[in-house]
């Protein structure tokens, strides 16, 4: 059906003493930064007016426009014009969904501002209309486990949510994060955020330290607490993503000694060999498929023949043997 | 074990649906719901009428040797609840589903075998679902031997770790049918097996079998490397050694716990204090995780060494490996998967004189 609004007669004059910062029930942003919309409305004024409405007993709610009311007031501006929409709209639902498709039609969502949506209207649509029609708005797949998922993300604590925002933590890593104990999970964040570890880092570190948390029943602060990772942790020489290099080493390695071992038995197998400039020999991945794999660099033909004649000469050559026949 | 009965549109009709429903009369629900998503639901049968195929071949994996076994698929989940079974990663089927057409279904498969009967077809009801722990009801220990027993180019193999044997004994066929155990150490089977009888037990179900004129077989799969691992898997061995006939042992297949990445999460979230996920997993040529491959062969080949003083002559298998594990734990490879069909072939050729003839 057909519906217009009727805007610009329900105008009234808000103090914006009387708004609180924080948002409210219909306020579906999270995460952004100001200046840019500050900087616009300081040069060319306030295009578009705030929506708000009245609930209970007389408390005003931002329907929409929380981030220019936010700006409004880092400008100094003590009152503003807004659109009161409470007659228009006087259901708490019929005022979340216009301030959620007012936003859809206008910018892109971040993971935590789907989840604050998501959140938000299960008091007053099915999970049913939830999955099937909201969750396809939003670019996600229709799934129960997809919206259980993003319902935990909007009650994750305020400093997870913001490193999600700002696409720091990944949606994977968030996962992982909240399979773990309380304790554990902020752990891990709070390394996970000092160390800058890169996406796939971040799940291989939570990946990591669970396992080692199980295998030796330490908690994550007592495995990030004992060398060789407190040395990694401390270590002035290196920086950031120096250590985060390193302490994914030093965990892998504790994960996984053997085939640590295998891999430092095949670099000291490397080392003894005399190999020609340009050439280098490869291991599978995991040592998992046979064989290995040699790399030579050459200029031109009679360059590949001089290296190759190196090779058959280099000594040690004949002595290279599959480290994983010597493992303990 | 089973507490509600659902029967899906089209399945009523079955003749089996009838003889389950006569069973387990108190347990139906009439209301028939969408199929529920959700953790696994070990309480509720669903019946239902399959619209798939129910003989395909085993998928296998790519980049290791399998065995070319055919898969007859009767039903999907399993009573039991083992710490490592990939069907835990199957969301969207959370109940125990049994096929009530299989019966019809048989003519059909029936034709397909005809069609080749030079080619002999290996195969098995215990893919997706334990292969007797529903058989009380299911009974598919009565009909599917009968079903073999025309077949003179069929072996079938009723796979299980349960000691649900009464159906089989009450069957006059022998023929072509093997009757295999899947084992494990007596610790992991009591750790990680949940609902699943013991490793005595199960030997013990194996002992009457082969007392009754069943070829059995056995089946290491998944090997768990845990602390002491050789100690509690000789214990294993010694009482196979105590009480079972190795000269009456058709095959013994070898394998290591290997999973999909996704499922990871799920045994974690569904079985606190396990400890399967603790050894060294790499991720595997096929994609799926595996222990790194020495610990792989330093399993592979303990076993083998233990079962060798045993007998010699077990038909010893290792199902999804690569040839050269094959080689430095076996001592020999089949080369392929081709090969490896061949030499299992001949196995049951061995056992069935009568077999593709």
């Amino acid at each position: 059906m057909e519906k217009q609004l009727a805007f610009g007669h329900h105008a009234v004059l808000l103090d914006l003493h009387d708004v609180d910062d924080t948002p409210g029930p219909y306020t579906m942003s999270f995460g952004f930064e100001i200046g840019p919309l500050r900087e616009s409305i300081k040069e060319i004024g306030l295009v578009h007016p705030p929506c708000i409405a009245t609930e209970g007993e007389g408390t005003t709610q931002i329907v929409t426009g929380y981030r220019r009311i936010l700006a409004l007031k880092q400008l100094g501006w003590s009152k503003v014009v807004c659109e009161d929409i409470s007659s228009l709209l006087p259901a708490p639902l019929e005022r979340l969904l216009f301030a959620f498709y007012d936003n859809l039609a206008s910018r892109v969502f971040n993971p935590i501002e789907k989840a604050m949506i998501l959140k938000n209207l299960d008091p007053f649509i099915s999970k049913e209309d939830i999955i099937q029609r909201v969750m396809p708005l939003l670019s996600l797949p229709c799934h129960e486990g997809t919206m259980n998922f993003y319902w935990n993300l909007a009650l994750m604590k305020h400093e997870f949510k913001q490193s999600v925002a700002k696409g720091l933590l990944s949606l994977n890593a968030v996962k992982s994060l909240l399979s773990l104990e309380p304790e554990s999970a902020e752990c891990a964040f709070r390394c996970i955020s000092e160390f800058t570890l890169n996406f796939n880092q971040q799940i291989q570190f939570i990946d990591i330290m669970t396992d080692i948390s199980d295998i030796e029943g330490r908690s994550f602060s007592r495995i990030l607490e004992g060398d060789p990772v407190r040395s990694v942790l401390e270590n002035r020489h290196l920086n950031k993503p120096q250590k985060a290099k390193k302490l994914i080493e030093e965990l892998r390695a504790r994960r996984y000694p053997r085939l640590k071992r295998a891999e430092k038995r095949f670099q000291e197998s490397l080392e003894g060999l005399s190999l020609p400039e340009g050439t280098r020999i490869d291991h599978p991945t995991y040592f998992e498929a046979p064989g290995y794999r040699l790399e030579v660099r050459f200029r031109n033909g009679e360059n590949l023949m001089e290296k190759l004649r190196q090779l058959t000469q280099a000594s040690g050559l004949r002595e290279f043997r599959d480290p994983l026949d010597s493992d303990d | 074990m089973i507490e509600k009965v659902l029967i899906e549109k089209g399945a009523r009709a079955h003749p089996m649906t009838e003889r389950i429903l006569a069973k387990l009369q108190d347990r139906f629900v009439p209301e028939v719901s969408e199929p529920p998503v959700g953790d696994p639901d070990k309480g509720t049968l669903r019946l239902l009428s399959f619209p798939g195929e129910f003989l395909k071949p085993c998928p296998g994996t790519k980049s290791y040797i399998c065995c070319g076994y055919q898969i007859l698929n009767v039903g999907t989940n399993c009573p039991l609840d083992c710490s490592y079974c990939i069907l835990q990663a199957y969301f969207n089927q959370p109940s125990l589903r049994v096929f009530v057409n299989l019966e019809q279904k048989l003519e059909e498969i029936a034709i397909l075998l005809d069609q080749d009967p030079k080619r002999i077809f290996r195969m098995g009801t215990g893919e997706f679902t334990d292969s007797l722990a529903l058989d009380p009801y299911t009974e598919w220990s009565r009909f599917l031997p009968d079903f073999i027993r025309k077949r003179r180019n069929a072996v079938l193999e009723f796979k299980t770790k349960t000691e649900r044997i009464e159906g089989l004994l009450a069957s006059q066929v022998r023929d072509r049918i093997v009757v295999s155990w899947s084992l494990n150490s007596p610790v992991m089977a009591a750790r990680e097996e949940h609902g699943a009888p013991s490793i005595r037990k199960r030997l013990e179900a194996a002992r009457t079998c082969q007392k009754e004129g069943f070829v059995v077989g056995f089946h290491f799969d998944p090997i768990i490397h845990h602390p002491e691992w050789e100690h509690h898997y000789l214990r294993t061995l010694e009482m196979m050694d105590r009480m079972i006939d190795p000269a009456r042992v058709i095959w013994v297949s070898l394998g290591c716990f290997r999973f999909m990445p996704l499922l990871k999460a799920v045994i974690r979230k569904r079985h606190h204090g396990t400890r399967i996920l603790e050894g060294e997993f790499i991720s595997g040529l096929d994609g799926k995780m595996r222990y790194f491959k020495p610990i792989r062969i330093e399993l592979y080949r303990f076993i083998k060494q233990e079962l060798d003083k045993w007998s010699g002559d077990l038909g010893l298998y290792l199902c999804m490996e690569s040839d050269e594990v094959w080689k430095k734990a076996l001592g020999w490879s089949p080369g392929d998967s081709e090969g490896l069909s061949r030499y299992l072939d001949r196995r049951a050729v061995q056992f069935f004189p009568d077999l593709g003839k």
